[in-house]
């Protein structure tokens, strides 16, 4: 390791303080040893296994942040970036992937699937992302709920943790927003209806 | 919608998810009061969250493995496929990953292949490759590999061949170069055969190369992956309406080049194909092994493939000499681009070998070896329409290279190390995988936000393997640049790796394929990829010279300068490529500067009179200085001129100084302020400086004992000394100087029956009138005068006719106390401006002459009176 748990700690610090540039630091960092425990993971199993994203983000934070030395919130903070990661690294793979499958051209959901959208397809994984991006611009708070819940992972709990805001509000959010996600992803063009 | 409405939706949106099913119709009654598109808005809410209720409430695990160990093997060791039990993984290609496992049935070693799902998406596909490698496999063919077993696991579809140890064809081709006609041929008939068999049974390989031929250390050859191309092989290559959809198979570039290269016409026109496709592809492979060289090279997949349609194939005799014309036949009727004159079958084509086999046996031509015919250009493509072909496949292709991790840091990254590029092709390049990596130095270097490690220390890690995050932990720096150039036919290929060290995340990998005249085009982009990457603006940079053509000849006369083992041809060759420069770009002040140092090479060497040379030399480094004063490669030719031709010594150490200023990384820069500073009797000053060299470049380590031992001999540690000349002898116990310095040593020391023995054991070694002269002052002062005069009386009769005789007769003279003559003859050495004249201050050999005044005025003509 190039970064010592210090530089990391100091890092998350820096950002929770306000320090903007410290999270440009972060996110290499982060996403870097996400990919390292997610190929460790990975050695230890047969083929076909599927990976947590929860396990591998509180993996992440218990390794690389020395938990003497931060407050309670980086813990949040630092959640919060992983899923920030997690949903940028996927779509963008995703993306690759698509187009290297089609060669571009939108995204085709049907209403069945997404009844039981399990988010396994690339074309899916885009389309979520940009009905994401939509809800965002219409409810901030509500787009974060949903990164870090499905993006990152994170619990209930958590995501209250990180949005500083109630577990209550949190459910109320999710479920809002998944109606609404879904309401947007089973009509194509709705969302052009809308704004 | 207002946020305000938003709001209200939302919040009734709750508000009715807490009323019972039943009962939330009512509730909207009251709760919209009239509001129709809230009441909408709420009620589709609703209707879909019944509908959501596992959506999203996975994570997107599946895509996220696939991801985050993109990458990686598949399978790790110990894992099993079946009963097989993973070894290692020994490569992936286009296709998918190949692995050495343990049958555990068995008990055997086994070569796994796994394909990858897009070739196996398609059942009815992989139902007829799985036919095709059974059919295969049935042949039971002694030069076609055995395949044991075509299985599924996990959904991917796996074959299981017999391990085969050896070196793959293309292995051996870039590791020892091209072939001779009788290894050649041999291989070709074997591969022949193995098609021979399989086109009896009605199977086309399809994808004949170099890679897919493996050579086992018996001299056994075997034919890898039958059938298994049909998989990857897309119906057409040629721009259509169906093309997009072929692309995602073409998702490896260099699998695409790999593979273009040996792309028989009709299977490049998507046409059907036969067993001629494999003749085709077999005479490319053919060719490769006689000349080292593609038939059919471009610089881009498309190039390749325009450039298998429509050009003819290159005779062979054009890449190598003396080629038996029966076999210049044969590989022309293989590359036929007319199918039907083509060989029919591969029959044919074997017994066409076999026969050339036999005739070469029987004339004793048969182990002949290729000499290359010099550099011949590629073709150019100067049509229109061609180019047209060409940007229509070449747009094909891009769209297929997606490379999707290539980070570009968040922040930009200020400090950057370039590890000098390894050389992967034949020594004809070598000048160029330390000039690219140099030169990209000295670019990279004038970029204001960008420290780049100097090249002394970024040059330790040549060849070492050492990793990049382990490189920029002990440069200090974050981004680290590795690469390697290998010769490609006419070009070249230029391959690097950016890392950034922190975050671990490649920021660039690419690979530069020019020609050879495009080599400072690939150079100007990668310096610009290179910096755009680390996030930084690039600023047009400062280049010596606009000319690819110049550039690349200045590379190559540089090449021949730095050389230690140095031959007349090869210094020849260094002028000759200079004044090529300066030719093509009269402001080029490097060239210039290369020419001076051709002119002092020439007149240290006594190649040239030194009156001659050294005046030229001057003129060249004057005029390099005057087109560019910042060249520090030619403030040190001029340093050259001062000490050897004007003996200013001042002057010569003023310019080294700049030199080093505007060059710190110039390791002759130093080699020659040590040799000022040895000669002027600044001895330790010379060791600091001679040692400062090697750190700049320690990839001359067998100059470095006989140098420092030297250094130590004019500073009279002879103990020292004679440790280091030890040194050379263990190295290179064959090389003469090494014994005549340690012989000189142990005369200063008094032990003469030593120094004798050193002297004897030089004569041995050499074969030439002018070292044995060199030789003939150590016999006299170890006391065998006899040997000595012998020698004395051969170098004075050649002494009109050879340059540089007359410091060693000095030297002989002196030992044999002789002080008259010898300071006659140093002072002929000094007119001729023999390299050695410089040390006359410092060479212990001479003490005996110190106290004569008629020295002091030699030394004086040297300007080394203090």
């Amino acid at each position: 390791m190039t970064t010592t748990p210090q530089t990391l700690t100091e890092l998350l610090s820096a950002w929770s303080d306000g320090d903007k540039a410290a999270l440009q630091q972060l996110m290499p960092m982060i996403y870097q040893e996400l990919h390292r425990l997610a190929a460790r993971h990975l050695a230890h199993e047969r083929v076909g296994h599927t990976l947590q994203a929860t396990a591998l983000v509180n993996e992440a934070y218990l390794r690389l942040i020395d938990q003497k030395r931060v407050r309670w919130q980086n813990r949040a903070h630092f959640l919060g970036i992983a899923a920030q990661m997690m949903r940028r690294i996927l779509v963008d793979y995703a993306r690759t992937r698509r187009n290297a499958k089609r060669g571009g051209g939108a995204p085709v959901v049907s209403l069945d699937e997404a009844a039981t959208l399990s988010v396994e397809r690339a074309s899916d994984l885009i389309a979520v992302n940009d009905a994401l991006t939509r809800l965002s611009e219409l409810d901030a708070r509500k787009g974060r709920v949903v990164e870090l819940r499905f993006f990152g992972g994170l619990s209930v709990e958590e995501t209250a943790e990180v949005l500083q805001i109630s577990p209550n509000t949190v459910l109320r959010d999710w479920r809002t927003a998944k109606a609404w996600l879904h309401r947007e992803l089973s009509a194509p063009g709705a969302a052009y209806r809308r704004t | 919608m207002k946020p305000e409405e938003w709001n209200q939706i939302d919040e009734l949106f709750q508000k009715a998810l807490n009323e019972a099913p039943g009962d939330r119709a009512a509730f909207l009654d009251r709760a919209c009061d009239g509001k129709e598109v809230t009441r909408r808005e709420v009620e589709s809410l609703l209707a879909h969250h019944d509908q959501a209720q596992g959506f999203l409430e996975q994570p997107p695990s599946e895509i996220a493995a696939e991801l985050l160990t993109s990458g990686r093997s598949q399978f790790l060791k110990g894992q099993f496929i079946s009963h097989y039990r993973v070894t290692e993984c020994l490569g992936a290609g286009g296709m998918g990953e190949v692995y050495l496992a343990r049958d555990t049935r068995l008990n055997r070693p086994v070569a796994i292949k796994v394909l990858l799902s897009p070739f196996t998406s398609d059942s009815h596909k992989v139902q007829r490759f799985e036919q095709e490698a059974r059919a295969a496999s049935a042949l039971n063919h002694p030069n076609i590999v055995t395949i044991h077993e075509v299985g599924q696991v996990n959904g991917a579809q796996y074959i299981v061949a017999e391990y085969i140890e050896g070196q793959t064809l293309s292995q051996r081709l870039t590791r020892s170069g091209p072939m001779n006609v009788g290894e050649a041929l041999d291989v070709a008939m074997q591969i022949a055969n193995a098609l021979d068999a399989a086109h009896a049974a009605g199977i086309v390989h399809r994808d004949i190369k170099p890679d897919n031929v493996m050579l086992r250390p018996d001299g056994l050859v075997k034919v890898l992956d039958f059938g298994l191309a049909k998989l990857s092989e897309p119906a057409t290559f040629i721009p259509g309406p169906e093309a997009s959809d072929k692309r995602s198979l073409w998702t490896n570039p260099g699998v695409v080049m790999g593979t273009a290269r040996y792309m028989s016409p009709e299977q490049a026109r998507g046409q059907s194909v036969d067993a001629r496709t494999d003749i085709w592809s077999l005479g490319v492979v053919f060719f490769e092994m006689l000349t080292g060289k593609s038939p059919f090279d471009g610089e881009t997949p498309s190039h390749v493939i325009v450039n298998l349609l429509d050009e003819p194939a290159p005779s062979l005799s054009a890449h190598v000499k003396d080629i038996p014309p029966a076999l210049e036949r044969i590989v022309n009727k293989s590359l036929c681009k007319n199918i039907d004159e083509r060989y029919r079958t591969t029959t044919e084509f074997a017994d066409d070998l076999k026969n050339l086999r036999v005739q070469l046996q029987d004339s004793g031509r048969l182990n002949q070896s290729m000499t290359a015919v010099a550099n011949r250009p590629l073709p150019n493509f100067r049509n229109w329409w061609r180019r047209g072909a060409i940007a229509a496949v070449t747009a094909i292709v891009l769209a297929a290279g997606v490379f999707p991790f290539f980070a570009r840091p968040d922040k930009p990254i200020h400090s950057v190390a370039i590890v000098p590029f390894a050389n992967n092709g034949d020594a004809a390049t070598e000048y160029l995988s330390d000039g690219i990596s140099e030169t990209l130095v000295n670019s990279l270097s004038q970029i204001p936000q960008l420290r780049v490690a100097p090249r002394s220390m970024a040059y330790r890690y040549k060849d070492e393997n050492v990793d990049a995050r382990t490189i920029g932990r002990e440069l200090g720096v974050r981004a680290v640049l590795t690469g390697r150039v290998a010769s490609r036919g006419d070009g070249v290929e230029i391959q690097v790796d950016l890392l950034d060290t922190e975050s671990m995340s490649e920021l660039l990998r690419a690979t530069y394929s020019r020609r050879l005249i495009d080599l400072l085009d690939a150079q100007k982009e990668l310096a610009a990829a290179v910096v755009s990457k680390l996030g930084l603006q690039s600023r047009a940079s400062k280049y010596d010279t606009n000319s690819n053509e110049a550039y690349q000849l200045y590379l190559q006369g540089r090449y021949y300068w730095q050389k230690y083992s140095r031959s007349l041809d090869g210094d020849l060759k260094m002028g000759d490529y200079f004044q090529k420069a300066i030719a093509i770009d009269p402001n080029y002040s490097l060239a210039y500067a290369g020419l001076a140092d051709y002119y002092a090479t020439m007149g240290l060497l006594g190649r040239m009179p030194g009156a001659q040379s050294w005046p030229k030399s001057e003129e060249a480094a004057v005029k390099a200085l005057a087109l560019d004063e910042s060249v520090g490669e030619a403030h040190h030719s001029l340093a050259a001129v001062r000490i050897w031709y004007d003996h200013n010594w001042r002057e010569a150490e003023r310019e080294l100084q700049r030199a080093i200023e505007l060059k710190p990384d110039f390791a002759e820069g130093y080699t020659l302020y040590a040799r000022l500073l040895d000669a002027t009797g600044r001895v330790d000053e010379a060791i600091a400086a001679a040692k400062r060299s090697w750190e700049v470049d320690p990839h001359m380590p067998h100059r470095r004992a006989p140098l420092l031992g030297g250094y130590y001999f004019h500073a009279r540690r002879y103990d020292l000394a004679a440790e280091e000349f030890r040194k050379s002898v263990e190295n290179d116990p064959g090389d003469p100087n090494a014994h005549i310095g340690l012989g000189r040593v142990y005369v200063q020391q008094k032990k003469l029956a030593q120094a004798l023995a050193e002297a004897r054991k030089a004569k041995a070694l050499v074969h030439d009138a002018r070292l044995l002269a060199y030789l003939g002052g150590l016999f006299a002062a170890a006391g065998d005068t006899e040997e000595a005069t012998k020698i004395l009386v051969e170098a004075k009769k050649l002494a009109s006719k050879r340059p540089y005789l007359a410091h060693s007769i000095a030297s002989i003279y002196a030992g044999l106390g002789n002080n008259t003559e010898a300071i006659i003859w140093l002072t002929k050495s000094v007119d001729e401006f023999d390299a050695f004249v410089i040390q006359l201050k410092v060479d212990p050999r001479f003490d005996t002459l110190r106290q004569d005044p008629r020295f002091a005025a030699v030394l004086g003509r040297l300007k080394l009176l203090q």
